[in-house]
């Protein structure tokens, strides 16, 4: 479980990038978050990472109390999260499969297990065939779904995308949506970073709207232009 | 930690070593440089110690008894010293008498070869057995007998030299023990120039130089070790550096901070016992075919013996351990020193 209460965030240059958040997102929900370029988006997911502290009110990710998490304990909850960034994070002198590979590799993994693991999320995100390519010899789609493997491999409880959409096409728009309504049947709680409008209105989940920092609306189902 | 992850990370501490070779070869150079400067220190100041230790007199003050002195007579002058003895700080140990047989048993010890000395035993043996089995008189018996060019003495030990106030004072005491003849009147017993003799200034020299070495050697061993840190540190910083990225990805998958140190770690490690192992050979060979001979070369000329030096495998065990400690120091502190930036949270 995810829950905000009254979380406000500030970036060590001054800028306010979370006003007065509450927000709860409950084991196994399917959340898109939304929002202008800039609106704070991405700083919520940083939150629920603990990559940024929270400046105050109370924060707790899947059983850690973030607001005030020891440092030793942050990757305990880490392994809890697994995160597709907007960004990927992809290692170019890394193969396709060594990009995967290292995700498991620095939570001490066994070699058996990752050479188990990697093969079935690649052929998951349907890049069994790319294995041994480079990031820099992949399209935006394809380095994106590197990404989503890499996220998925470690079996984490929750999973966040940022702009999973953002660099591909309609039809494969929508296999990944499809992949993280897998994921989230199969019990995982999802939330994803988005400003694709069609998307949301196709899907018909929870839709976390914010602006400025602030959540302006919190709906289902509903009409969201 | 499991195997496989141990494994890893020496398998990634190896690939960072060679990544940056360049840099690593400069840390395995001034390691090496620091660790032979601290070895060769270390054997010089033991050298000067075990040969201190093998012309043990020297910080003795030795009385030597006139010959013509009586039994009577020399126990006054030992009370004489042994009052002196009292009121010093500096003298610790008891007044030693040593008689003119065991001087020459002395001698004979440490030069067994040498004919002069066999030669005065051989004859009083000989004298002693023909005076036993009755051949020579008493009195002729009892003068060969004294054919002892050596005279007996009394032994003053000091404890410490360093204050040479109380050493001269001590000396202008021994020189004014006075003795009477059967007159009553009072004369020397004991000739400051003839009769005392000590090598105390020979010690204070030596102490001086050993003090020096001390002295030296810490400071050079100091800056060569913050050398040696800065320069290691540098270059696993500029690893550090190479791979901020897979470090902060690291860390938001939920690395631990020790899985991110490791890898560093043991490039460190590798750095620091690898130059122990260069460091080592080059000492042994430094000692055994340089050092040594430059000395022997060096004594041999002088009179009174060569300058004792132990073979290398007496000090093998204390410079491996020793060089190790510096290399396994060096490489630990320094590759934390450097990830400290890239670890916070
Ligand atoms: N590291 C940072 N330091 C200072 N300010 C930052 C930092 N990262 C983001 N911001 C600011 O915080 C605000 C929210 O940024 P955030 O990245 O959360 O937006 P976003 O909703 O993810 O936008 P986008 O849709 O463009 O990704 C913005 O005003 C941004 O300029
Ligand atoms: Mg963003």
């Amino acid at each position: 479980m995810i829950r905000f209460e009254n979380v406000s965030m500030e970036y060590r240059n001054g800028t306010a990038a979370v006003n007065d958040v509450t927000l709860t997102v409950e084991d196994g929900e399917f959340v898109f978050l939304v929002g202008h370029s800039g609106a704070g988006k991405t700083t919520l997911t940083k939150l629920m990472i603990a990559e940024e502290r929270v400046s105050s009110g109370k924060l707790e990710v899947n059983g850690f109390r973030l607001d005030k998490i020891h440092s030793w304990k942050i990757p305990a909850l880490r392994r809890t999260m697994g995160v597709v960034f907007q960004d990927f994070k992809l290692f170019d002198k890394m193969t396709v499969y060594e990009n995967v590979a290292f995700a498991m590799r620095v939570v001490g993994a066994k070699p058996s297990v990752i050479k188990k693991r990697v093969p079935f999320f690649l052929d998951v995100v349907g890049l069994s065939h790319k294995a041994d390519s480079f990031p820099t010899e992949l399209s935006g789609g394809e380095k994106q779904r590197v990404a989503f493997a890499r996220a998925l491999v470690n079996n984490p409880d929750t999973v966040i995308a940022d702009e999973p959409t953002g660099n591909v096409d309609t039809d494969l728009t929508e296999d990944i949506m499809e992949l993280l309504l897998k994921i989230n049947k199969l019990g995982k709680t999802v939330i994803v970073v988005t400003h694709d409008m069609g998307i949301v209105q196709s899907y018909r989940k929870r839709v976390v709207r914010i602006e400025n920092g602030r959540i302006v609306s919190d709906k289902t189902g509903g009409d969201f232009e | 930690m499991k195997p496989s992850t141990f494994f890893y990370n020496i398998r990634q501490g190896f690939k960072g070593v060679f990544r940056n070779s360049v840099m690593s070869t400069a840390s395995v150079l001034v390691l090496v440089a620091c660790m032979i400067l601290i070895g060769t220190i270390y054997v010089v100041i033991d050298t000067i110690d075990v040969n201190f230790k093998a012309i043990n007199d020297l910080n003795v003050i030795e009385v030597r008894l006139d010959k013509s002195y009586n039994d009577e007579q020399i126990a006054e002058i030992g009370d004489a010293l042994e009052q002196i003895r009292k009121t010093s700080p500096i003298i610790e140990k008891e007044l030693v008498f040593v008689s003119a047989d065991e001087h020459l048993q002395i001698l004979k010890e440490r030069f067994p070869d040498n004919d002069w000395i066999n030669g005065i035993l051989d004859s009083n043996e000989y004298n002693r057995s023909l005076y036993e089995s009755g051949e020579l008189s008493e009195e002729e018996g009892g003068s060969v007998l004294v054919d002892n060019p050596l005279r007996a003495s009394y032994r003053l030990e000091f404890v410490n030299l360093s204050d040479f106030d109380e050493v001269t004072r001590v000396k202008s005491l021994i020189d004014e023990i006075k003795l009477k003849d059967e007159s009553g009147k009072e004369f020397d017993a004991v000739d400051s120039t003839n009769d005392i003799r000590d090598n105390i200034e020979l010690y204070g020299k030596v102490m001086n130089v050993k003090n020096t070495l001390y002295v030296a050697g810490i400071w050079l061993l100091a800056i060569f070790l913050i050398i040696a840190l800065f320069v290691i540190m540098n270059t696993i910083k500029l690893g550090v550096f190479a791979r901020r990225n897979e470090i902060t990805f690291m860390r938001l998958c939920g690395a631990t901070k020790s899985m991110i140190r490791m890898p560093f770690i043991v490039e460190g490690v590798i750095i620091g016992v690898f130059s122990a192992a260069v460091a080592f050979g080059l000492e042994f060979y430094l000692y055994q075919y340089l050092l040594r001979d430059i000395v022997a070369s060096a004594t041999n000329s002088a009179a009174g013996g060569g300058i004792i030096m132990g073979d290398f495998s007496g000090y093998a065990l204390v410079l491996g351990l020793g060089f190790l400690a510096v290399g396994l120091f060096a490489g630990v502190i320094s590759s934390s020193v450097s990830l400290k930036k890239y670890l916070k949270a």
